[in-house]
């Protein structure tokens, strides 16, 4: 309740300002947690499915922002920096995970789909269930670009500057991630 | 709203099967009080690793150049620096001779004079060559011999010519004594 009132009061830049004196450095990046941290768990969650895996890429993304944040200098929003780090820190886990279990992306993608069945914190149906299958199965640039924009509905404009990449290239991922997806349900036979 | 009109009309258009399941449940949960926990579990993680914020970018605003140095003053980079003074000592303790050498002349022709010159060689004739001190001697008491004729020498006469060379302890002290301070200066030069 306090979080979710805390979140429609803090602006960026009282979060900021309160970040800069070492004496409200603690309570800004409370307040930094308590608005950011549902919207970075959900992105993280949905890259690496697992809520066990996202709680501990959720808690190294917030050490990394702890350790950068006075570092950050305004050239974009808050919010694209926060989501920034966190999207590297799940590829990164996810990359790690791969090397030292699998040897290709299939078999990455059923790691993952084998994980999700095991999460006691996910309770989809078969066709959610196929359908984090399918996600899970596109290369991980695709995926972010498919999760930010389809769970999350992120404009193109704002994960152009998340992603770094131009306008163009993320429809076309987006696009391409799609037509992969539907074909994955397609040979399901569930279209 | 419009945003999420696009993001429909944008899935209707590629694959209105993804659109329509939009709409359901996606499944994922978490465990009760989580969120409310995290941030404390964070701050723990923070104290437990010891974990420290970075300096700002801005250099100027906090510490100015000492905050520069600081921030310069890694582990890489110590080590770093470290490894190019030892590179730097190891040069120039191989080129410390040569550049000895090379500075002795103008030394020696600056500041000594011959009575230091006769004085030192009197003190250490006997760690000289003779063929040093022969250099030293006026052209007209050494002995006429060309290269071309040194080489076509047999050991014999070189052995003769040797033991020519060779002088007594006593000639050497009674020449050493009859040169002049502009030959002593070139001995020791």
């Amino acid at each position: 309740m306090h979080a979710s009132a805390s979140k429609h009061t803090a602006s960026d830049d009282h979060i900021l300002t309160l970040l800069r004196s070492d004496q409200t450095f603690d309570r800004g990046f409370r307040l930094l947690m308590s608005v950011y941290k549902e919207r970075l768990y959900w992105h993280i969650r949905r890259m690496v499915l697992v809520h066990e895996d996202a709680d501990d890429v959720l808690q190294n993304t917030f050490i990394k922002i702890y350790r950068g944040i006075l570092q950050f200098e305004g050239k974009s929003k808050l919010y694209t920096w926060l989501y920034r780090i966190a999207t590297n820190e799940a590829i990164t886990f996810l990359q790690n995970r791969s090397r030292h279990g699998t040897n290709s992306i299939d078999d990455a993608s059923g790691l993952l789909s084998s994980r999700l069945r095991a999460d006691e914190w996910f309770d989809g149906d078969v066709l959610q269930r196929q359908l984090q299958g399918a996600i899970a199965q596109l290369p991980e640039k695709q995926r972010v670009v498919f999760n930010l924009r389809y769970y999350e509905e992120m404009p193109y404009e704002e994960m152009s500057n998340v992603l770094d990449t131009s306008v163009g290239a993320l429809k076309a991922s987006f696009h391409h991630a799609v037509k992969k997806i539907e074909t994955y349900f397609r040979q399901a036979d569930h279209l | 709203m419009k945003k999420q009109d696009r993001l429909h009309d944008e899935l209707n258009e590629q694959a209105p099967f993804l659109n329509g399941l939009r709409k359901k449940s996606d499944g994922f949960r978490v465990p009760a009080d989580y969120f409310s926990q995290l941030e404390s579990e964070v701050f723990r993680q923070l104290e437990a690793i010891g974990a420290q914020r970075k300096p700002e970018n801005n250099g100027t605003v906090r510490g100015g150049w000492r905050l520069t140095l600081l921030q310069l003053w890694q582990p890489r980079l110590a080590l770093a620096f470290a490894g190019a003074l030892a590179v730097i000592l190891v040069a120039w303790w191989y080129v410390r001779p040569q550049t000895q050498n090379a500075a002795a002349p103008d030394i020696a022709a600056s500041t000594v004079t011959a009575d230091d010159a006769a004085a030192y060689l009197l003190d250490n004739w006997m760690e000289l060559e003779p063929t040093q001190i022969a250099v030293a001697m006026p052209q007209d008491d050494l002995p006429a011999i060309t290269l071309e004729e040194a080489g076509n020498q047999s050991p014999e006469t070189k052995e003769n010519q040797q033991s020519e060379l060779e002088i007594s302890t006593e000639d050497l002290e009674n020449l050493l004594r009859d040169m002049s301070d502009e030959e002593l200066k070139n001995l020791i030069m």
